[in-house]
């Protein structure tokens, strides 16, 4: 992680406009007990023990409700007891319980990222998981199990890696998915050096743990689906082996210069993030630094760990939030519809902000007013700093930035609910509405705690709308798939991400705040090419959509 | 250090009277009676090289460095073969806190006294002022080997190499300083800018506020504090750090540009880039208040006026990454698309070229990562 030691602009008067939204941390009512264990609680020696880990809200039995999946680590001097990934099945009435040695996950190592979706198209998400050693492909059975495919499928690494972000992705549009990995770094513990040996390893002056810079950095993996549950690496072949010198970590696939094709942006630390752009022709060039995704407006690399992906500014594109580094802004990056990204983050209001290290992230309508809004997880890296620098605390709260819908956003942090208050160590975040009440929910990675389920109590009568798209022709987790919603003189595009947030997986379930709207029109861009236009579609309700079939299904919630 | 003027006391026919009158005038102190008598004369002769040098001589001592500046270079214009002349006004730029303008003419005057340990001293300080630090710790080591016991050259030699970021040699010579008798301000002066470089911020902070109170006019200790400040983003005592540097110390190039910076984060773009272009001016070859100005430039939208600075910049500190990227962008903005894809491929040349440094610095012999390593793997996983 690199700090720019920027100063934060002064603070606005506050808008005065209440915000409808109240985050709660429910985890413990909900039955989610278990810590995520990453390294040392007080001192971390080794950069593995610091970057922590995603999480997802998927559906992984089918039942329309989100379950939970939480991966966690362990530690150098002993596994503690527990230390493993864990499954939780939604039990539809607030609490979870924990299947996970039922469902075959157990599993004990050092996991970082986590990306769903169906790769077989055989209706149940499937679930890829990278680690500092060796990644693991789940293949979902559909009778709530999971069969650990790694070897069969061919898409362990040739040598061990600490893969990072991971994102299915269809590059060829050939109806299956395909896997793309990033890999944040080299990191051989036998040649580590301690904290402080270099300058790599120090921290305004304080010995920590070295890197990431100074440590060689991760190559990226590409694999194409044979669809015979089978993968072939086609990473030099598609040029991917060409980009190198960039710490990965989340990976997010959309076709973000709108061109039909999927694209990669790929949040790095402390090096130029990656725009992968598809050539259409099974490779991809790498071009975030001419398209303005790459660095802060003077050049200068961030510690880019979670990626935020939505339509801030309702003009139909796709635009990107970036979390960063303590003593430096996160960053808002509109984009002109061509994949052409201009850091709007001052002008935007974010400059305000520079105390925490920010990780998940994501553009989301939390209030239902119509605006996404940005949320970030923060927590720094070093708990071994604060006791010497009072301005450096592990723990930190969450961020709100609410937006105000004229392109400007204004920071809350207790006004946004006691769970956004409180102050963790987190990591990844999934956004999904795990309730099924209409509403954004939040899952958060916490560094040794359990995780944190912030249930959004929501007030108002704001409406909403909820797209669910299984493909046909396209992958059945219509991944890569955009939607353009137009509701009350707005139109606001999300896409079917399949990894975003810092390492994480959002309920696939596409939600739209319509603020006073009582219906939107849809307009949907399926991966296989096909586009299709759904009008007047009433509010406060979820539609599933079929690619060439229109919605198929619709579910009214109810209101808790 | 005191410097010594060299009079003109060629005498010639033709007015001898008012420069005889003149000079005795300047012995006595009476500088008005003689800038008075001196000026005569040159109204008189305005060519004549002794009228015009001796002119300069009571400005400077007046204080009034850029007339002297002015009135030393129409002398040299009138004769160019008066070397002493130069040391004159290399003093005078000197005094004004133009280091980098000092130079030339300490360096025309060594020509013909090559020896001259004031020159010599006056020039290397002046190398060391333009943050030409080698060339201006040659220069001391010679001079410090010639008088091992003159504080003022120990004393210029550690502050060369506490600049130029060698502590150990910085330590060296302040140990070297213990023994001899340097005003303790300068001893907690140097202290102060040895453990700012050993990034030990608190005890530097502590040397340098020392170093004030001992000597409340100690511009470099008052710009150091500046500097800490800036560090932890305290621009408010910042600014007012570096306003009193500049109270005392107006033409030091790096304070103006601190300053400019501070203002023009702090909403006042306008005055900040006053002081930016001071900095550039006091200092021709100093790309940071140029990369400041170009991005203020491309901010108000004037991609032409930020590429002439850019351009220049990038000529100055050609592996400077920012200022690529700025190039880039200004180019960009000025819809010279090509030159900013050139430009941007020089800066990811750049990055991969600092990359692989930093690499390896934290493991020189570490094996190429893109080739296989063993299987064995480590026992935690």
């Amino acid at each position: 992680m690199a700090t720019r030691s920027v100063k934060p602009t002064p603070r606005g008067k506050p808008s005065g406009v209440p915000f409808l939204a109240s985050l709660v941390d429910v985890a413990a009512a909900a039955g989610l007990h278990a810590p995520i264990i990453y390294g040392g609680v007080e001192r971390k020696e080794y950069i593995v023990e610091t970057m922590g880990c995603g999480c997802a809200f998927l559906d992984y039995d089918n039942d329309g409700w989100l379950d939970i999946f939480v991966l966690s680590g362990t530690r150098f001097a002993s596994a503690p007891e527990g230390a493993t990934n864990r499954l939780y099945k939604n039990n539809r009435d607030g609490t979870f319980s924990d299947v996970t040695a039922k469902a075959g996950l157990l599993r004990t190592g050092w996991p970082c990222g986590v990306c769903a979706g169906d790769y077989d198209n055989d209706g149940f998400d499937d679930v890829f998981i990278t680690y500092w050693g060796d990644n693991v492909l789940y293949h979902n059975n559909g009778d709530g199990t999971f069969t650990d495919v790694t070897k069969k499928a061919g898409v362990a690494a040739n040598r061990t890696r600490w893969g990072a972000g991971c994102t299915w992705i269809d590059y060829d549009r050939d109806g299956k998915l395909d896997l793309f990995v990033s890999n944040y770094l080299d990191f051989d513990i036998r040649r580590a050096q301690k904290p402080g040996e270099n300058e790599n390893c120090r921290f305004k002056n304080i010995a920590v743990n070295c890197g990431p810079r100074g440590l060689p950095p991760g190559l990226h993996s590409l694999f194409r689906n044979n669809g015979d549950g089978t993968f072939t690496d086609v990473t030099k072949a598609a040029g991917i082996a060409d980009v190198t010198g960039h710490y990965g970590l989340t990976a997010v696939a959309a076709d973000w210069d709108e061109d039909g094709w999927p694209d990669i942006f790929v949040a790095c630390d402390s090096t130029a993030s990656l725009l992968l752009i598809n050539n259409h022709d099974g490779t991809f060039r790498e071009e975030g630094i001419e398209r303005g995704a790459a660095l802060s407006d003077d050049g200068i690399e961030q510690a880019g760990m979670g990626v935020g992906a939505g339509d801030y500014n309702l003009d139909g594109h796709l635009d990107i939030f970036k979390g960063h580094f303590t003593d430096d802004t996160n960053a808002l990056y509109r984009n002109d519809g061509k994949g052409n990204f201009n850091d709007v983050t001052l002008p935007a209001g974010l400059g305000v902000e520079t105390r925490f290290t920010g990780w998940g992230a994501g553009i989301v309508d939390l209030d239902n007013d119509g605006y996404p809004d940005l949320f970030l997880v923060t927590g720094n890296v070093y708990p071994e700093i604060e006791a010497k620098l009072y301005g450096y605390p592990y723990k930190t709260p969450r961020v709100v930035f609410r937006n105000l819908g004229n392109g400007k956003f204004e920071e809350l942090i207790e006004a946004a609910g006691p769970g956004v208050a409180s102050a963790h160590a987190s990591r990844g975040c999934a956004f999904g509405d795990f309730d099924n009440d209409g509403d954004i929910d939040i899952l958060i990675v916490n560094m040794n705690e359990p995780p944190s389920l912030l249930r959004n109590e929501l007030k108002g009568d704001n409406h909403w709308l909820k797209v669910l798209l299984v493909g046909s022709t396209s992958n059945r987790s219509a991944i890569g798939a955009s939607v353009i919603a137009t509701y009350g003189g707005r139109k606001q595009a999300q896409a079917v991400l399949a990894q975003s947030s810092y390492l994480s997986v959002n309920d696939r379930r596409l939600h739209y705040g319509l603020g006073r709207a009582t219906s939107a029109d849809l307009e949907i861009r399926w991966p296989s090419g096909r586009e299709e236009k759904i009008r007047s579609v009433a509010a406060d309700q979820l539609v599933v959509v079929r690619e060439g079939s229109g919605i198929i299904r619709k579910d009214r919630f109810e209101r808790r | 250090m005191r410097y010594a003027v060299f009079l003109f006391l060629g005498v010639l026919a033709h007015g001898q009277d008012l420069l005889t009158a003149g000079r005795e005038a300047l012995e006595r102190g009476e500088y008005a009676q003689a800038e008075r008598l001196f000026r005569e004369q040159v109204a008189k002769t305005p060519q004549s090289a002794e009228a015009l040098s001796n002119l300069g001589t009571v400005l400077a001592r007046e204080q009034k460095f850029d007339e002297a500046i002015k009135t030393y270079e129409r002398a040299l214009r009138a004769d160019p073969k008066l070397t002493g002349v130069y040391f004159n006004l290399g003093v005078a730029y000197f005094k004004a806190v133009r280091y980098q303008a000092a130079v030339t003419p300490f360096a025309m005057f060594l020509k013909s006294q090559p020896k001259d340990p004031r020159a010599r001293q006056l020039l290397a300080v002046s190398f060391v002022e333009s943050a030409q630090y080698q060339r201006g710790i040659v220069l001391l080591e010679q001079l410090s080997q010639e008088q091992p016991n003159d504080p003022s050259v120990l004393f210029a030699l550690a502050g060369a190499h506490i600049r130029a970021g060698d502590e150990l040699r910085g330590k060296q010579l302040l140990k070297q300083l213990d023994t001899l008798n340097l005003p303790p301000a300068s001893v907690h002066l140097l202290q102060g800018m040895l453990y700012y470089r050993g990034q030990q911020y608190d005890d530097s902070e502590r040397e340098l506020q020392e170093a004030v109170r001992l000597d409340p006019r100690s511009a470099p200790a008052l710009a150091a504090l500046g500097r800490l400040r800036l560090r932890v983003n305290d621009d408010p005592a910042a600014i007012d750090f570096f306003k009193r540097a500049l109270a005392i110390q107006p033409q030091d190039a790096e304070s103006n540009y601190q300053l400019g910076v501070l203002l023009g984060r702090n909403g006042q773009e306008a005055r900040g880039r006053q002081y930016l272009i001071r900095a550039m001016e006091q200092r021709a070859n100093y790309p940071d208040p140029m990369y400041f100005l170009a991005k203020m430039d491309l901010n108000e939208n004037h991609p032409a006026q930020a590429l002439k600075l850019l351009e220049r910049a990038a000529q100055i500190a050609p592996d400077t990454e920012s200022i690529r990227f700025l190039l880039a962008r200004a180019y960009k903005q000025a819809g010279k698309d090509d030159l900013a894809k050139a430009q941007l491929a020089e800066f990811r040349r750049l990055q991969q070229k600092r990359l692989q440094r930093d690499r390896k610095a934290m493991d020189p012999d570490r094996p190429d990562p893109t080739q296989s390593m063993s299987t064995d793997k480590n026992e935690w996983r």
